[in-house]
């Protein structure tokens, strides 16, 4: 009986410890740090959850690799004279995952029911109407001119669903149903999705016909399954893992410049901080390079300017001369207090930060600045610094164009929303109001730099430092390009 | 079966009374315990999860809506205005009185509907019982994984008292209770996975050997627990008059031990493992992390994150009814080894 046992059990050893089984040149196996809530594209502003968006569904525009809106599900575009009409010219032929052909009522119905979703509010607010002229052409009608329109029209919050399923009362939360590259398979809750190459694809099929999106949420196990051969594709790689990568000749680091840009922010409505010297001060008194050591193992660029410098329209005209202790002693002589009275809690809600402000609190220390570190989670830290309780924090934000980043973060409309340094300047929110409505990028350009110009000069926020983004993927996949925004397009990637 | 000096050579009329109902000695007189004592014992326990479980999203609502951080706002994010949030928390019916929102909660929990997740607007029991049986199968494998390295060094352990094997056993068992699991994980990892290619980092929910590397980690620290309880309670055991009786009768040291002193041991060891095992289900988030395990863990941390009250519920009340169910279990489990337990049951 024990020989029979032992035999089995030997049985079963042999038949499981098998070899692992490793995927064929048809299959992209990507692992991701976070599993979406939702598979929606407008119940969410979720960069991990937009990826997987990208995957199945399109905009009328899109974005290019260099960031700029470029035609997607629209062949081409007019605008009226007085730049309020927008007359968009859909590709005829293109085809839903369910066989529907895409029409301007599919546009219309999705880009009015975007409107409802207040997750997507910022992406929706540049259009008053959407109808439906022919079966192939839609009118978009704005209050004036802007120019973000056309971002707008490529972040996911307008991407097309199908109007009938919309009707039906389709689940687009679990079900995604679009015009994109891979038709969605089945989600494994909590472990991957699974997904298929939409042959109809009306920019071709994609050579990578079957994709899977697993979910792997610690940053060094994500690193050691590209090492074990068992993911072909990784995003946001570990910094403080790269070793394994770096030295593995089958496996190829992607580096990429984000539009992120990580600050101090500073609430200016709060005790001393509302004077500009005293911002100045603790901008000078900051050691950013050691920063970005400490907080990003080195990986990120040290950022002067008010606004990420990835964009037209940036400088750093107008900026602090960087990390000069001396320098911001005089400035905190010309304020004239004692700095043992400002009083700075800085809130920080993930590791990263943290590291960050304990740079930062030795620094503040040398000009005689005593500030303390207040860590909560996310859902406090954005419930307390929405509210405008806080003194400062950590944080970090990325927008697809310039105008994008100055209207949530600096206008006085966004007070109680993304502008918690409540920067309430009626000169700065009417010049992000006319860059907005300029009709030629010259001149679009030319105020931007002097909007950004006086940010620099109020220091509303001390900019700590722009992000990179690290992938990591199998050296035989090719024709992989990513935007600084993080945004690939899987479609376009095939195996050599 | 507990083996008192006296019942070690029992007569053929009281191995017939075992063969039928039980028997055993209370207050000096033989009692017969019927196994419908047992059940209605069972029953009344499973009445009494009940008000468990109620008091339990009771308190759980409670300490989620005075908790700082408001799920409208994580929901809508950064860029969300005031005027979008409470437009929000009303559709959520959030700006109701605490009292009529725990209410409705419970009425629709009556009726069998867990509500919607905030987050991802599913169904919270389809949320769940997609990720529950992954939890139940790595509690339980790990639960075995410990208990199989568990008994057998704790056993050996103390019936080798102040050997060499006793001191490399207990140093086993504090190195697995100092280990942390993160790091265990990742080095198993490495070494299996990365190295050798033995298992997969994750990804093989449904497959043997998918599961053994998050089993061992999870495991390992139960395990040292477990031996650590069995060897004391074997001590105490061994040292027993009926154990020297039973060795002056001439039975070998084999049967002395696992026919009369591993029984009477087992009921401190069954207690560790039965609570270990509702630890298990509730703690291996860590574990859950290192190797991508779709769990219930990392679904709950990930909801009390994002203030998802109505998941956060959900995963509690399942943990809840699986805490009181294994403790259920653990205390017919008492039964079966010591009858005298079984006699309180009724």
């Amino acid at each position: 009986m024990k020989r029979i046992l032992a035999l089995a059990l030997v049985l079963v050893m042999m038949l499981t410890l098998a070899p692992l089984a490793f995927a064929d040149n048809d299959t992209l196996i990507v692992a991701a740090p976070d599993e979406s809530a939702t598979l929606s594209t407008t119940a969410h502003d979720a960069l991990q959850t937009a990826f997987l968006n990208v995957l199945s569904y399109n905009g009328l525009m899109k974005l290019d690799y260099e960031m700029n809106p470029v035609c997607d599900l629209a062949e081409s575009y007019d605008v009226s004279e007085d730049g309020c009409t927008w007359t968009f010219h859909l590709r005829q032929g293109v085809k839903f995952h369910n066989g529907e052909e895409l029409t301007a009522d599919d546009v219309v119905a999705s880009m009015i029911a975007a409107q409802s979703e207040p997750n997507v509010a910022n992406f929706t607010k540049d259009y008053t109407s959407v109808e439906a002229a022919d079966r192939y052409t839609v009118v978009i009608t704005t209050p004036s001119y802007t120019s973000n329109l056309l971002y707008s029209l490529a972040n996911h919050a307008n991407f097309i669903l199908p109007k009938a399923l919309l009707e039906s009362g389709h689940n687009f939360n679990e079900e995604p149903v679009g015009t994109g590259a891979f038709k969605f398979v089945r989600w494994n809750h909590g472990d991957s999705i699974e997904y298929v190459a939409n042959e109809d694809y009306y920019a071709g099929a994609p050579a990578i016909k079957n994709l899977i999106w697993r979910f792997i949420p610690e940053g060094t196990s994500r690193s050691l399954v590209l090492e074990a051969g068992e993911v072909d594709f990784v995003i946001d790689v570990d910094a403080a893992n790269l070793g394994g990568i770096e030295n593995n000749p089958d496996l190829y680091l992607d580096t990429i410049d984000s539009i992120t840009l990580n600050f101090l922010n500073l609430n200016d409505t709060k005790g001393y901080l509302s004077d500009a010297n005293v911002r100045k001060a603790i901008d000078c008194a900051v050691n950013k390079q050691a920063v970005v050591q400490i907080a990003e193992n080195g990986h990120a660029a040290v950022a002067y300017a008010q606004a990420p410098t990835s964009f037209s329209g940036s400088t750093t005209e107008g900026c602090v001369e960087g990390y000069n202790p001396e320098k911001a002693k005089e400035y905190l002589a010309a304020w004239g207090g004692n700095p043992a009275d400002i009083e700075i809690s800085i809130i920080c809600s993930n590791d990263a930060k943290v590291r960050a402000a304990q740079v930062i609190l030795a620094n503040l220390k040398d000009i005689g600045i005593n500030a303390t570190i207040e860590q909560m989670d996310l859902a406090t830290y954005l419930d307390v610094t929405a509210a405008g309780d806080h003194t400062a924090f950590i944080g970090g934000y990325s927008a697809s164009s310039m105008i994008q980043y100055l209207m949530l973060n600096f206008h006085s409309s966004a007070i109680g929303a993304a502008n918690k340094s409540r920067v309430n300047d009626p000169e700065i929110d009417a010049l992000i109001e006319a860059a907005d409505a300029a009709r030629t990028t010259e001149e679009r350009n030319e105020i931007l730099v002097k909007v950004n110009t006086m940010l620099n000069e109020l220091c509303p926020q001390v900019s700590l430092y722009q992000n990179q983004r690290l992938y990591a993927y199998k050296t035989g996949l090719s024709n992989v390009n990513i935007l600084p925004n993080g945004y690939f397009y899987v479609g376009e990637w095939s195996w050599d | 079966m507990l083996r008192k000096p006296g019942a070690l050579f029992p007569s053929a009329a009281g191995r017939k009374r075992r063969a039928g109902t039980r028997s055993l000695f209370q207050n000096g007189s033989q009692v017969e315990i019927g196994s419908e004592n047992v059940l209605k014992y069972i029953g009344k326990r499973l009445l009494a999860m009940i008000p468990v479980v109620l008091g339990v999203t009771l308190i759980v609502y409670c300490i989620m809506s005075l908790a700082p951080g408001d799920p409208a706002r994580t929901i809508l994010g950064e860029q969300a205005t005031e005027e979008q949030v409470q437009a929000l928390r009303d559709e959520m019916g959030l700006n109701d009185p605490l009292l009529v929102q725990y209410v409705r909660y419970v009425w629709k929990l009556l009726h069998g509907d867990f509500g919607t997740s905030y987050s991802s607007r599913i169904d919270v029991s389809k949320e769940i019982w997609s990720r529950f049986p992954n939890t139940i199968k790595l509690a339980l494998v790990a639960s075995l994984v410990s208990v199989i390295f568990a008994l057998p060094l704790g056993i050996v352990a103390a019936v080798k008292q102040n050997t060499f094997f006793d001191s490399a056993s207990m140093f086993f068992a504090i190195i697995g209770i100092s280990c942390p699991t993160f790091w265990f994980g990742l080095i198993l990892i490495l070494v299996f996975a990365v190295h050798l290619k033995w298992f997969p980092v994750s990804g093989q929910v449904d497959t043997l050997k998918g599961i053994i590397l998050p089993a061992v980690t999870l495991g390992f620290n139960s395990m040292a627990a477990m031996a650590r309880v069995t060897r004391s309670s074997m001590l105490e055991v061994i040292r027993q008059d009926y154990i020297r009786t039973a060795r002056a009768k001439g039975v070998s040291n084999r049967n002395v031990i696992l026919q009369h002193a591993v029984p009477n041991a087992m009921i401190p060891t069954v207690t560790v493992i039965g609570l270990r095992i509702g630890g298990l289900l509730a703690g291996a988030v860590i574990c859950e992390t290192v190797f991508a395990w779709p769990g219930i863990g990392r679904l709950l941390v990930q909801s009390i994150m994002s203030r998802n009250t109505p998941v956060v519920l959900g995963c509690i009340i399942i943990f809840s009814i699986c805490f009181s169910l294994v403790n259920l279990i653990v205390d017919i489990l008492y039964a079966f080894i010591d009858p005298r337990i079984k006699s309180q049951y009724q």
